[in-house]
């Protein structure tokens, strides 16, 4: 399928501030099952962007504006040609436990089988686990399979319950929350048993009888790659219950969120920032939507506690170890 | 009360693992000396100044016989003297808490320690290998990663460490130099023979005390010390400059360095002033630089100037608010950008501090082989790793003997001394053990050797360790001696300045 | 030099001026309250709130002497003396590598001694003591400054705190006077009073003999070239610190905050050509304030603040 991606990013200050740097995670891959003909990022203000590749071989644009300004927006358009990947096999073979098992997909994969910042284990996921009767299969792509369409059924979708880097039992306890809390659980299920996952931020075409779709049209997504000996990395997206085949637009991998965020940013001044984000995917052979919708996703944050900046300079200051 | 013993704890270049695992030696008085020395000791330690009770070593002869030449009284006039000259020229570090600020000297004690020519001669030679190596293997894990491929380290030590940095991955560093300042912690053992107890690869300190000691203790002794023929080390200073202009980018003629501290609440304040005046740069707090277009800038009176490299001496997580902690208030935005570009060096490199754990330590001797194919010249101390199974079996069974260290964790939490624990301790740390073994080396008890320290009012033996300090850019460079650690309290094992500990000059004799 | 370092320099010194000048000016007022009736005295403490810029009393009947330890000993309130002390402390700590051991060692001490218990029990007795000793410990810290320190880019941001600060204390205090709450006849006791707070006295009468006529004071204050409080040394001197700092930089002329220093030179001296006529006395120093907060904002924005924007646009 051939795809032409937009996806706007704005911020709003609410004072002016400035010497702002971003980092963004927003180029799609581009491997053998995803070509990459054409990727374009601009920034309002205009800013020098500079690129490198992560320790996940993600493609980080990133720039500073060094100016005093109160909205800073991000614009990237790709065009991608996404190959739907070879069908899966009923079954692994019989080995495939002891392979996963094995030390040498425990040294290449180890800090995907390891619990990480958001990712990670604790007594909600084991009684989650209880509670659902979930437990590996004899086949491991079975039990991934069982394990994405759970998560489907156990979670309902509803945005604004959780924050993008909640910690998994946010999640947990109200069933509720968006795509990035059910990557999280199923990631941190999926290491718990031995199977090396990954969490993997893109974007969905959705279908145009989109009814099992639940992930949000205008917005990127998020799901998850599991290691499957024989196979290789396989997408599933516990969102939408259905695997990431040539829907699914791949940008960035990472242990989790944290990882591969869309964009990061720091700047100077004393404001509050809102949000804003839009993303159309087409595919190509339909019209571009001419502007995007911009959604609020967060509203200005509180200000940060009440903890005095040269206080909390002194003590970080009085802190630093030296050997 | 807590600020304060955090600042004194952590800016205490004797804070490494030195003092657990040393055991007091049962005093036996020595019968021949009156007067300075008649409450000098012996027992299983080796001495720096003594073969046996009465008879210094050959290369101690002069000065034992200079020491004995003088009166309590004029040994006491000259460390008054000693300790005022820390004081007038601020050699100091600052104890605050419940809004009081104490200015304290770190102690400071007169008789110097001496280390022959072979003995420094060795020493050089083994720092020098051993730093190769753990820059080798810096290159390799956050490179290709061979050394965890071919199974030497366990991959899951390193990238299970929290001070494992990905952000580090595939970035290139001038000379393959991860570790431009290391301080590696020696002691002496009861066969003579110097071993390594813990290399600090991250922000080691304490050379200022090492400079200062030299200063004062030269002119208390004027002529022994020429007399000696002692090497001097006053070019560290501009050893450590040349070390740093060798890590500028290539593109930088003529670099600009500076050293970037966390600011005046440090208690190592001090130590970065005082580096930054001997070498001339500039000393700059986060608030001071920006990047801007991957490139980083200070902020002076008259603009913005480049910066080349930077002696950083704050921690990782704090160096890049954009990268690692957001909450940040003296790291620099966008800093790591700039490093991974090229555009600046930062010396240490960050990430360094995943090879200065305890369990990757014991690896050290085998990363040399590994990447030198040689044997390690100076050995280390003999660590029971308690991931192998053997080897936790053997701990579990002697806790009363041997002194446990948690793993990742700096020196002095953690830590069980089985000799002086009490059996509830050993219990717990007989169930800690068992339960993370992965968590836990051991090391048996260590007699360091003691050197004669004036005590009171006579010269008593005192356990002491030594810190050389490593300079490697393009080559690796020591000046001859480093901080002599003392644990000047009698029969107290701690080096540590909060607790008694204090230091002492070191005299490497010339051939 | 980094801007940071130079902006504390700046602001250490500008605090220790203001301390200074609150010392004199409370030493004066307390001086002056045993031979004043109580109207006197509230027009005095009215005079000394408006010279030292700070808040009167907010309760009706804070007691005078209340409302005088708040104003010295008050740590945290950056209008006392102590909370300015505390400030000029906080930002020599900052470049304690800058001002050399001894200044810090001498200025930790003025601080040190100041909260002590001891010190405000002196102050209830003899408070006009503590207010001479107060500024002895000041002028001592100047003087090790002087003799200690490397007079280069950081010993000029010194100057221009120190000047900018003298400057606008004596405008204050003139204004305090002369303006307070409109010109109204001042006696001879009233100019006594505002040359001892300027620290004037001896200095006047040397010239003028100990004749007080309120066009001469006041033009004494602001004219005179000889006297180092007067406004016409003080910016004297900053011009001559402007022009220091802006010598450091190579092919820089010396920018607006030196025109504006010029500028107000000019303006003085054309004033001063005439006698002082009393409606112009207040709109004159009204405009020399304005002038130093743009000469303060322009030093601020060329070394200090500037963003990273301008700084390579220039």
């Amino acid at each position: 399928m051939h795809y032409s991606v937009h996806h706007v990013t704005r911020f709003r200050y609410s004072a002016p501030i400035r010497e702002s740097l971003v980092e963004t995670r927003l180029r799609p891959q581009a491997d053998e099952l995803q070509r990459l003909n054409g990727f374009h990022l601009t920034t309002h203000p205009r800013a020098q962007l500079f690129t490198y590749a992560d320790d996940f071989g993600n493609t980080v644009y990133h720039f500073d504006i060094p100016g005093e300004h109160q909205e800073l927006t991000i614009d990237a358009s790709s065009k991608v040609d996404v190959d739907r990947p070879p069908t899966l096999p009923e079954a692994l073979a019989p080995d495939a436990w002891e392979a996963l098992r094995s030390d040498a997909t425990k040294a290449q994969h180890f800090e995907l089988l390891c619990p990480s910042t958001i990712a990670k284990d604790g007594e909600a996921l084991e009684a989650f686990l209880k509670e659902t009767g979930l437990e590996p299969h004899a086949c491991p792509l079975a039990t991934v399979r069982d394990l994405n369409e759970t998560l489907y059924r156990s979670f309902t979708y509803e945005s604004g319950t959780t924050r993008v880097d909640s910690p998994i039992e946010v999640a947990i306890a109200s069933r509720k929350g968006v795509c990035q809390d059910f990557a999280h659980v199923m990631i941190a299920i999926l290491r718990d048993w031995g199977i090396p996952a990954r969490y993997v931020s893109g974007y969905v075409c959705h279908r145009p009888d989109a009814i099992l779709d639940r992930s949000a049209p205008d917005q990127s997504h998020a799901w998850v790659e599991a290691f499957l000996p024989g196979i290789g990395w396989v997408g599933f997206d516990p969102t939408n219950d259905c695997l990431a085949e040539e829907r699914h637009i791949r940008i960035a991998y990472g242990r989790d969120y944290a990882d591969a965020p869309p964009t990061r940013g720091v700047f100077k001044g004393d404001a509050q920032s809102e949000l804003a984000v839009a993303v159309t995917v087409t595919p190509s052979e339909a019209p571009r939507l001419a502007t995007p919708f911009l959604r609020v996703l967060s509203a200005a944050k509180v200000a940060e506690a009440a903890s005095p900046v040269t206080a909390r300079l002194r003590s970080q200051s009085a802190q630093q170890q030296q050997q | 009360m807590s600020e304060s013993k955090r600042a004194s704890e952590d800016g205490d270049p004797s804070k490494a693992g030195a003092e657990s695992n040393v055991e007091p030696f049962p005093a036996r008085s020595g019968p021949w000396a009156e007067g300075l020395f008649a409450r000098y000791s012996f027992g299983r330690a080796v001495d720096e100044m003594f073969e046996r009770p009465g008879v210094p070593l050959p290369h101690a002869s002069a000065l034992y016989a200079r020491l004995a030449e003088l009166s309590s009284d004029e040994l006491a006039r000259r460390q008054a003297q000693v300790e005022h000259a820390f004081l007038t020229q601020g050699i100091t570090f600052t104890v605050y808490g419940e809004g009081q600020e104490t200015e304290r000297i770190f102690p400071t004690d007169l008789v110097p320690r001496l280390i022959t020519a072979a003995d420094w001669d060795r020493l050089e030679r083994g720092l020098t290998q051993r730093i190769a190596a753990l820059n080798l293997f810096l290159g390799d894990i956050y490179g290709e990663g061979k050394v965890l491929r071919d199974g030497i380290v366990p991959a899951d030590l390193i990238l299970g460490s929290k001070n494992y940095l990905r952000a580090m991955r595939g970035l290139k560093v001038p000379h393959g130099t991860y570790v431009s300042i290391c301080g590696s912690d020696l002691v002496r053992c009861e066969d003579g023979n110097f071993a390594v107890l813990e290399d600090n690869l991250r922000v080691p300190s304490g050379v200022s005390y090492m400079l200062a000691n030299r200063a004062v203790v030269k002119r208390a002794f004027p002529n022994i010390f020429r007399e000696l023929n002692v090497r001097p080390i006053d070019h560290y200073g501009r050893a450590l400059l040349a070390t740093l202009r060798a890590m500028a980018p290539p593109r930088a003629e003529r670099p600009r360095i500076a050293l970037l501290t966390p600011g005046v609440f440090n208690s190592a304040y001090f130590e970065h002033a005082f580096l930054a005046r001997q070498m001339g740069i500039e000393l700059v707090e986060g608030r001071d630089l920006a990047v801007h277009d991957n490139v980083l800038y200070m902020r002076t009176t008259s603009g913005l100037a480049r910066v080349d490299v930077i002696y950083r001496r704050i921690d990782d997580d704090f160096i890049d608010p954009l990268r690692f902690r957001r909450d940040s208030m003296l790291g620099v935005p966008g800093i790591v950008n700039a490093y991974r570009a090229g555009n600046v060096t930062i010396a240490n490199a960050l990430g360094t501090g995943v090879a200065d754990d305890k369990a990757v330590y014991a690896f050290v001797p085998a990363l040399i082989k590994y990447y030198l194919g040689e044997e390690a010249i100076i050995p280390n101390v003999e660590t029971y790793l308690c991931r192998r199974p053997a080897e936790r079996d053997y701990v579990l069974a002697n806790l009363d003997k041997l002194v446990v260290k948690a793993v990742g964790e700096s020196g002095g939490y953690g830590m069980l001394v089985g000799p002086h624990a009490t059996k509830a301790q050993r219990e717990e740390f007989h169930a800690r053990v068992s339960a993370h073994p992965d968590s836990y080396i051991a090391q048996p008890t260590l007699a360091l050797s003691t050197a004669p320290c004036f005590v009171e009012d006579g010269i008593e033996p005192r356990h002491v360790d030594l810190r050389p300090f490593i300079l490697t850019g393009r080559e690796t460079v020591i000046v001859p001696g480093g901080l002599t650690r003392v644990a000047l309290r009698r029969g107290s094992l701690v080096v540590n300045s909060s607790q008694g500990g204090g230091s002492k000059d070191t005299w490497v004799l010339g051939t | 030099m980094l801007s940071r370092v130079a902006d504390s320099l700046y602001w250490m010194s500008r605090y220790l001026e203001r301390t200074e000048q609150g010392a004199r000016v409370l030493g004066a007022r307390f001086d002056a309250i045993l031979e004043e009736s109580p109207t006197a005295a509230a027009r005095g403490w009215a005079r000394l709130t408006a010279a030292l810029g700070v808040d009167p009393p907010a309760e009706e009947d804070e007691p005078q002497t209340a409302f005088a330890r708040r104003l010295t000993f008050d740590r945290l309130d950056p209008g006392a003396i102590l909370g300015q002390i505390r400030m000029a402390r906080e930002n020599a700590r900052q470049v304690r590598e800058e001002i050399g051991a001894d200044l810090w060692v001498h200025l930790n001490r003025l601080y040190l001694e100041l909260v002590e218990p001891e010190t405000e029990a002196l102050w209830q007795a003899e408070p006009v003591t503590v207010y001479g000793r107060i500024v002895d410990g000041i002028r001592l810290v100047r003087g090790v400054a002087d003799a200690t320190m490397h007079h280069g880019e950081g010993w000029h941001f010194l100057g221009l705190g120190q000047y900018l600060e003298r400057t606008l204390q004596t405008i204050g205090l003139i204004d305090s006077f002369f303006d307070w709450p409109q010109t109204g006849e001042l006696g001879e006791g009233d100019l006594i009073l505002l040359l001892r707070s300027a620290g004037a006295i001896e200095a006047y009468n040397r010239v003028y003999t100990a004749q007080y006529m309120p066009g001469v004071v006041a033009g004494y204050l602001l004219f005179d070239r000889g006297f180092p409080r007067s406004v016409r040394f003080s910016v004297e001197r900053l011009n001559g610190e402007i022009a220091a700092i802006a010598g450091q930089e190579h092919g820089r002329t010396r920018g607006p905050a030196g025109r504006m220093a010029q500028r107000i030179l000019a303006e003085i001296d054309f004033n001063a050509a005439d006698s002082l006529d009393g409606t112009r006395l207040h709109p004159l120093l009204q405009e020399v304030r304005v002038a130093l907060g743009e000469i303060h904002a322009a030093i601020i924005a060329t070394h200090v603040a500037y963003t990273v924007e301008a700084a390579i646009a220039g």
